[in-house]
C-alpha cells in the first residue's frame, strides 16, 4: 500500500458564485520513505495541493476524488481529526523561513509545542531535552543558545534548519517540502538539500518536494509529477523525465533551464502564460493554447495519461511523433 | 539598554519642551493677565498688587526660570480663585480623577478585548453584525450623551447606582467604587469601541501571517493558536492605541467629572478658566500634559518588554 494516495483529486475555490478549479482531477501516489517532486510553474497548483494533503488550504476550497494517508481518506478529516494528524504523521516546511516562526517566542518553545501537542503527558525536562537533540540532528551547533534564541537572531539557513526540526519532531510518515529552499542563499540551498536528503534516510521520512527548481529535483528525487494549470502533464522517475522529456511542456521547461550547453544563445522561454484561474477553460488540453504542436482535437478534448513503461504523460501524440513535430 | 536610556532622555526633553509651552502659551496671550483675571473694572490699585504677587514687572525669562524651579520643589504657585496652592489642588482632584482614569481603563479593556477578539473570528458570519452596528454606535455618541442616558437608566429606572458625587476610597472599596461605576463605565464604552476596532483589525492581520500557517500545521487547535501566538503578535498595536486613550480619558474627564460633580481635576479645568485662575489652568496643563508624555513613556517600555525586536532598534 502506498503511503500517500490521490485518487481523481480536485480543487476549485468558489468565488462570487463561480467555482473556480485550481486542480483538475489529478492522481498521485508516495511510497513509504519515498522522495517525490510536484513541479511546475507558480499557479499551476502545486501549492494548492501541498496545502491540502495538511488540510491548511483555504476554507472557501471545494473538494472532490480521495486523498488517502495510510488507507485513510484526508478529505472526510474534520478539523478535530486533522489536528491530531497535523505536526505529527503529516508535516509541512514553508518556502519562507523568515516569517514562518512567530517572531515573539522563542525558538526552542516553538519547537517543543509541536511535541507537548500530541505528547499531553511528557515530562517538560525531557521535552527540552528532546528538542536540544533534534536542533543537534539537522546540523545546528551550540543548540542551547539557539533554544533561547528569538527568530530574528537566527540567519534563514538556521531557521529552515529550525523549521525542519519542528516537522520531524514527531517522527513524521510525511513530509511536506514547499519550495523549502527559494528563499535561501545558493550555498545554503545545497546544505539544506543535503539535510532533507539525509533526513529521509536516517527517518525513513517520505518527501513530497514541491518545487519550481528542475535542478533541484534532480539530486534529490526518485519520482516526479510535472504540473501545468492544475493537471498533471508527465509522471514517472526523475531522471526518466530530466532525460527524455515528452510532453510538450516538459521540453519546455528543461529547455528554459540555462546550462553551460546553451551558453552564448537566447534562453528558450514558453510562449504565454500560464493561464489564471478564471481564464482557464474546462474543455481540451490544459497547455493547448502555449503548444507549439496542438491540432484541432487539443482544443476540444482533453488527453488522458498514457503510461509507456511507468512514464506517464497527457498528450494526444505518441513521443515519436511530438519529437518529430516539435523539431520539424 | 541602550533602548531605554534613549527613552528616558526622550522622556526629560518632552518634559522640558511641555513645560516651556504651557508658561509661554498663557503669557502670549493679549492684554495684562493681572487685568485678565480681575477684570477691566477692577480697582488699579488691585491690580498692581496682583502684578506684583504674580511678578509681573520682571523679565519673561526670569519669570520662566523661577517657575521652573519651583516645578523642581512641587511648587506651582497659589490659586487665586481658592487661595490655596497650586499642587495641594491638583493632588486632592488627583485622588478622584486618577480612580476614575484606572477604572475606565480597566473597564475599556475588559470591554474591549474580548469583544474585539471575538468580531475578529467571527467577522464573516451574520451574527456578528449586531455586535458590529453597537460598537459603531457606541463609537459615535460622546461620552457626556453616554453619561446622561446611564443615568437615566441606572439611577433614576432602577436606582441602582448614585448619579452625582464621590464616596472617597476611605469610606469604603464598594461604596466608593459604585460611586465612580457610571463616569466611568460612560467614558469605557466610548473608548472601548475604538479599542475594538483596533484589536479586530490587529488580529485579523495577525491570523493571515506566515507563522499562524506554522502553528496550524503543527495541530495545534485554533483558540490555542489564539492564545499562545496570535494575542501577543496583535497586542503591539493595540498597546499604543491604549496610550493614546489614556490622553482621551484624561480629556473626557473634564466633562464626565462635571455631569457627575465628581470634585476631580476635570472639575478644577473647568473652574480655573471659568474665573481666569492663571496659576492653577498653568499648573493643570501642565500636569496633564505630564500624564500623557509619561503614559507613552510607559507604552515604550511595554512594547520592549512585549517585542524583543524592539530593545535592539
Amino acid at each position: 500500500m502506498s503511503l500517500v494516495e490521490l485518487k481523481d483529486f480536485s480543487l476549485s475555490f468558489s468565488e462570487k458564485g463561480r467555482l473556480l478549479e485550481a486542480v483538475n482531477s489529478i492522481s498521485l501516489s508516495i511510497e513509504q520513505s519515498e522522495m517525490v517532486a510536484l513541479v511546475g510553474e507558480s499557479g499551476c497548483g502545486k501549492s494548492a495541493t501541498a496545502l491540502s494533503l495538511i488540510g491548511l488550504e483555504n476554507e472557501s476550497a471545494v473538494f472532490s476524488g480521495h486523498v488517502y494517508f495510510e488507507d485513510v481518506d484526508l478529505l472526510t478529516f474534520s478539523e478535530k481529526e486533522w489536528e491530531k494528524i497535523r505536526g505529527n504523521r503529516i508535516s509541512m516546511i514553508f518556502q519562507e523561513p523568515m516569517t514562518a516562526l512567530n517572531p515573539l517566542l522563542k525558538v526552542g518553545p516553538q519547537i517543543a509545542e509541536n511535541l507537548s501537542v500530541h505528547h499531553q503527558n511528557v515530562r517538560r525536562a525531557v521535552i527540552r531535552d528532546k528538542v536540544l537533540e533534534i536542533l543537534k540532528s539537522v546540523g545546528l551547533s551550540d543548540v542551547e543558545r539557539i533554544y533561547r534564541s528569538y527568530p530574528h537572531q537566527l540567519s534563514g539557513g538556521q531557521r529552515q534548519r529550525i523549521m525542519i526540526a519542528m516537522a520531524l519532531i514527531n517522527n513524521p510518515s510525511l513530509l511536506i517540502a514547499d519550495e523549502p529552499t527559494t528563499a535561501l542563499d545558493v550555498t545554503i540551498q545545497a546544505e539544506i538539500i543535503d539535510l532533507i536528503k539525509r533526513m529521509n534516510r536516517e527517518k525513513g521520512t517520505a518527501v513530497l518536494l514541491i518545487s519550481h527548481n528542475l535542478s533541484l529535483v534532480k539530486g534529490l528525487t526518485r519520482r516526479a509529477y510535472i504540473m501545468y494549470s492544475g493537471s498533471i502533464v508527465e509522471s514517472g522517475h526523475t531522471e526518466e523525465i530530466l532525460n527524455n522529456p515528452i510532453h510538450p511542456y516538459t521540453r519546455g521547461l528543461l529547455a528554459s533551464v540555462p546550462s553551460i550547453k546553451s551558453r552564448g544563445r537566447r534562453l528558450y522561454s514558453i510562449p504565454g502564460y500560464v493561464p489564471s484561474l478564471e481564464e482557464r477553460s474546462n474543455v481540451g488540453c490544459p497547455f493547448a493554447s502555449r503548444c507549439s504542436i496542438k491540432s484541432e482535437k487539443c482544443m476540444k478534448e482533453r488527453p488522458k495519461m498514457s503510461d509507456l513503461g511507468g512514464h506517464g504523460y497527457s498528450c494526444f501524440f505518441s513521443p515519436e511523433e511530438i519529437e518529430r513535430r516539435m523539431n520539424g | 539598554m541602550r533602548y531605554y536610556l534613549r527613552k528616558l532622555v526622550g522622556l526629560v526633553i518632552t518634559l522640558f519642551l511641555v513645560s516651556l509651552v504651557t508658561f509661554f502659551v498663557f503669557q502670549i496671550l493679549p492684554g495684562d493677565p493681572a487685568l485678565i483675571i480681575l477684570g477691566i473694572d477692577a480697582d488699579p490699585y488691585q491690580v498692581e498688587a496682583l502684578r506684583a504677587s504674580l511678578g509681573l514687572g520682571r523679565p519673561l525669562s526670569m519669570r520662566y526660570l523661577s517657575w521652573l524651579t519651583g516645578l523642581f520643589s512641587g511648587d506651582l504657585g497659589v490659586s487665586i480663585r481658592y487661595n490655596q496652592s497650586v499642587s495641594s489642588l491638583i493632588k486632592e482632584g488627583l485622588k478622584v480623577t486618577s480612580l476614575l482614569a484606572l477604572y475606565s481603563m480597566v473597564l475599556t479593556v475588559l470591554i474591549a478585548l474580548p469583544v474585539g477578539i471575538w468580531l475578529a473570528v467571527h467577522s464573516r458570519k451574520r451574527y456578528s453584525i449586531p455586535v458590529s452596528v453597537l460598537s459603531q454606535i457606541s463609537l459615535s455618541v460622546p461620552s457626556f450623551c453616554m453619561g446622561i442616558f446611564l443615568i437615566s437608566i441606572f439611577s433614576v429606572r432602577l436606582g441602582w447606582l448614585p448619579s452625582i458625587g464621590y464616596t472617597p476610597l476611605s469610606e469604603g472599596l464598594l461604596a466608593s467604587f459604585k460611586s465612580l461605576l457610571l463616569p466611568s463605565l460612560s467614558v469605557a464604552i466610548g473608548s472601548s469601541a475604538v479599542l475594538i476596532r483596533y484589536i479586530k483589525v490587529s488580529v485579523q492581520r495577525e491570523e493571515g501571517k506566515d507563522y499562524v500557517r506554522t502553528a496550524r500545521s503543527k495541530g495545534l487547535t485554533r483558540g490555542r493558536i489564539m492564545y499562545t501566538h496570535v494575542l501577543k503578535n496583535s497586542l503591539i498595536p493595540v498597546i499604543t492605541t491604549l496610550g493614546l486613550l489614556t490622553a482621551d480619558i484624561l480629556g473626557g474627564s473634564i466633562i464626565i467629572e462635571n455631569i457627575f460633580s465628581l470634585p476631580g481635576i476635570g472639575r478644577l479645568i473647568t473652574v480655573s478658566i471659568a474665573s481666569r485662575d492663571l496659576p492653577l489652568i498653568q499648573g493643570l496643563v501642565l500636569y496633564l500634559a505630564s500624564i500623557v508624555v509619561v503614559c507613552n513613556f510607559i507604552v515604550d517600555l511595554i512594547y520592549s518588554l512585549v517585542d524583543p525586536r524592539i530593545r535592539l532598534r
